[in-house]
């Protein structure tokens, strides 16, 4: 029976169909021998295609080299500056400079540092500026002479002088004498000790003259240029007490501290190395970062506090030995040299430098202990106060208590500063805003990137079989598809969007973490589902639920993609133009003016805790 | 070529002629091309018309058309997933579901109404014109009935399985499903299509 209704549903299909035409045959062969479509595809359908290739080729590999942008380094450059000049005067052997400087370059400027003679020279053998800064970058200390003498025959400025006596120090050996090491002169053993382990170290405890002379020669002509300069002064006098013509020191110490002026032109340094860096292909925010970073290790900050230590040594030498003025000389001239080096200040690290040398002047009056008994809550200052320093009888004995409490109120307040300019660094507030925006635009970029890489591998993935049945199986048109595309990223953007607005000045919002992966999470299963959903409706009637997604998700990803790739690229762009507008704004005024600035009414009148120091000898600390 | 050898062709081509003629195909070689026309494009024909309401016209587009991406997409083919008859009619599906898209676009007149100029013209087997005429416009009214009353799915696995003999797992590979699912539903097409042409006669 059913082989009867075989054979007549056959033969009732045949004579239906009749037989094709002899032409067909012809016209079958020619199409299969050519190995293509009988209409042949215009080129011109592939072109939307292409273009979206190209876009999603791009978003990929700019994504790598827009993550290597290094805005947080930023804080940690600041932070670096800021303290690093402390550790390196502290440590004897790299009292004044040494070859150790420069080859501890970080790893990234490596690079720039071995190019950077050559490109002056090649691109602007007659730029001051950048003569100067090629020298400070070079590893060759030579080669960093040459430079700098080149730059201050072009120039003559105080800056290319500064720069010239900064390379020709590295030339100078190194010399130690138990003033650097530090040691208490009172305390004989400590002293033996310092003296045989110097002579252990093999550094030399004086200077030749002749070692000494160029530096020497380098530093008068600076100080003609700039007269009112106390910093070739402060440099000067490190010198003359390693060729132990200590009184000539201790004479040029105080005629030092009376100039109101202590400018190591660290912050034209900045600049110029942060142009240099730039013009040699480093993006102008990263530039700027990098100088940040290592400029400090040239701005003479850690010679001044060598000196510093000579005065605090000396003066206590001085007071043992039963030469009272000569002791008060040379603290309070060392007290004088912090406080102008403070208020000349156009940077953080020479304010900083200055509250260091301000405090080691003033140790012997008053002392800042670390007070964990009583520390003093809700004020700047929580983890210590002042109290007399070992010699606060013989001071205040020998020159009054006015002077006394001018000097206890002014380390108060230098250390009130201080403490404030570590908030500076630390605040993330305050650190973030200037590359606030940078910082949005370049991480959205980024989460972009990865949701393009992600629906990348979704797409290859559902296209890797039955492609064509997939296709067929779905009558989603175009528009449908755009509308789910664009959908399907609104939760991501819209978390970009609410992130912009949130972040705004403050820098920080609890809501972040939230917002953002919230919406890389929704639009993600939002991508995935809702052309599944959208299948329900567009499926052709003999085709399969599954293989309807997999020919709407075939329809939809690409539109996806080409938007990602579009979003990733363009906000990547913003992301290095803020970026780069944001370095041009931040060399436009000094550091210390954005600081002021930054801390506002806070800075200028701080608030002073009342129990900032205690008329007494400190305890012995309790840990 | 009668219809016993095409059944050969299509059944039975041993594996080593099939693995030469695939091997002309990605070559593009005439006489592999002329073969796998010989060996399918009747059935195709007949196929496409069946599904396209016995439209001759948009049938031979369908064999120039699936021929053709069958010799395209030949590299694709791999005959432990399919045979290669399988893989042939899931094209010509797809080309008939096409065509039978872009037809709604357009206003016809129905294909059971159409008899071709071409073929009322034809005398060279010498039959008579309007004898054959009224057998294929009887013919067609049958596909048609049959058509109607059976959904679309019920009536294609009714074609590729009686019509083109292919074998359930064949049929299965062509429209997507699975062998218990083509099964079912020509199982139930046959008993559709039993009461349909019982009650006609």
């Amino acid at each position: 029976m059913s082989e009867r209704f075989d054979e007549d549903l056959k033969r009732a299909a045949s004579e239906a169909a009749g037989e094709p035409r002899g032409e067909v045959r012809a016209r079958a062969l020619e199409a299969m021998v050519a190995g293509g479509r009988e209409r042949p595809a215009s080129p011109l359908r592939r072109l939307p295609t292409a273009l979206g290739a190209v876009l999603v080729v791009s978003a990929l590999a700019f994504a790598p080299y827009s993550a290597s942008s290094r805005s947080p380094g930023m804080q940690t450059a600041l932070a670096t500056q800021a303290f690093a000049a402390e550790a390196l005067a502290a440590s004897p052997e790299q009292g004044a400079g040494g070859q150790a400087r420069r080859e501890n370059l970080p790893e990234d400027l490596m690079g720039y540092a071995e190019r950077a003679p050559e490109f002056v020279r090649e691109h602007y053998p007659d730029d001051p500026e950048m003569l100067m800064a090629a020298a400070l970058l070079t590893r060759d200390v030579s080669e960093a002479v040459r430079l700098s003498k080149a730059a201050v025959d072009r120039s003559g400025s105080g800056a290319a002088w500064a720069a010239y006596a900064w390379a020709v120090m590295e030339t100078v050996p190194g010399y130690c004498r138990p003033a650097n090491w530090p040691v208490d002169p009172g305390d004989r053993e400590a002293v033996a000790e310092a003296r045989r382990e110097i002579a252990e170290s093999g550094v030399p405890g004086a200077l030749s003259p002749q070692a000494a002379a160029p530096v020497l020669d380098v530093l008068s002509e600076w100080q003609q240029v700039e007269p009112q300069n106390a910093a070739p002064i402060a440099v000067e006098v490190y010198y003359l007490y390693g060729l132990h013509r200590d009184e000539e020191a201790l004479e040029r110490w105080e005629e030092g501290a009376l100039l109101p002026d202590v400018d190591s032109h660290s912050q034209e340094i900045l600049a110029g190395s942060a142009r240099l860096l730039a013009e040699m292909g480093m993006s102008p925010f990263d530039a700027l970062s990098s100088s940040l970073g290592h400029v400090w290790r040239f701005s003479g900050i850690s010679t001044f506090r060598a000196s510093a230590r000579i005065g605090l040594y000396e003066g206590r030498l001085a007071r043992l030995e039963g030469r009272p003025e000569e002791a008060v000389r040379w603290w309070m001239a060392t007290i004088e040299f912090g406080r102008h080096m403070q208020q000349s200040a156009t940077t953080l690290i020479e304010y900083l430098g200055g509250t260091g040398m301000e405090g080691l002047g003033a140790s012997p009056v008053w002392v800042w202990q670390r007070d964990s008994v009583t520390g003093i809550p809700g004020g700047p200052l929580l983890d210590g106060r002042l109290f007399y320093g070992p010699e606060h009888e013989f001071f205040v004995r020998v020159v009054g208590s006015d002077l006394d409490r001018e000097i206890r109120d002014s380390r108060v307040r230098a250390v009130v500063h201080s403490m404030l300019a570590r908030e500076y660094f630390r605040d993330q507030q305050a650190l973030a805003v200037p590359q606030l925006a940078a910082t949005i635009l370049r991480g959205f970029s980024m989460w972009y990137a990865a949701l393009l890489v992600v629906f990348l591998l979704v797409f290859v993935a559902v296209s890797l079989w039955a492609r064509q049945k997939a296709d067929e199986a779905t009558s989603l048109g175009w528009c449908g598809c755009l509308i789910i595309g664009v959908l399907a990223l609104a939760p991501v953007t819209a978390g970009f969007a609410i992130t912009w607005f949130e972040l705004g000045e403050s820098g920080v919002w609890p809501g972040l973490a939230i917002v953002t992966f919230g919406g890389l999470s929704i639009s993600l299963v939002a991508m995935l589902l809702v052309p599944l959903i959208a299948a329900f409706q567009s499926r052709r009637a003999e085709a399969r639920l599954v293989t309807a997604w997999r020919g709407n998700l075939r329809r939809v990803l690409p539109i996806a993609l080409v938007l990602l790739a579009v979003l990733s690229l363009g906000l990547g762009l913003a992301a290095r133009k803020a970026a780069a507008e944001r370095a041009r704004d931040w060399m436009a005024e000094t550091e210390m003016d954005r600081v002021v600035r930054a801390m506002g009414a806070e800075w200028v009148e701080p608030e002073i805790p009342p129990d900032a120091w205690r008329a007494e000898y400190p305890r012995e600390a309790k840990s | 070529m009668g219809e016993l050898d095409l059944a050969q062709l299509r059944a039975g081509a041993p594996a080593a002629a099939e693995a030469s003629l695939l091997a002309g195909l990605r070559e593009h070689s005439p006489e592999a091309c002329a073969e796998l026309y010989d060996r399918f494009a009747l059935s195709i024909h007949r196929f496409a018309a069946t599904r396209l309401a016995g439209d001759a016209g948009a049938a031979e587009e369908v064999v120039v058309e699936t021929m053709a991406w069958v010799v395209r997409d030949i590299r694709r083919f791999n005959p432990r997933r399919s045979t290669l008859a399988a893989w042939v009619y899931g094209i010509a599906r797809r080309r008939v579901m096409l065509e039978i898209r872009r037809r709604k676009r357009l206003k016809s007149v129905p294909a059971e109404a159409q008899v071709s100029a071409d073929e009322i013209g034809d005398l060279s087997d010498g039959l008579d014109v309007a004898k054959r005429t009224t057998a294929r416009l009887e013919a067609r009214r049958k596909v048609a009935a049959l058509r109607g009353v059976l959904l679309k799915i019920e009536f294609e696995v009714l074609v590729l399985s009686c019509v083109e003999e292919l074998s359930a797992r064949e049929v299965a590979q062509v429209i997507g499903r699975s062998e218990r699912a083509v099964h079912s539903i020509l199982h139930r097409a046959r008993k559709k299509a039993r009461e349909r042409l019982v009650g006609d006669e």
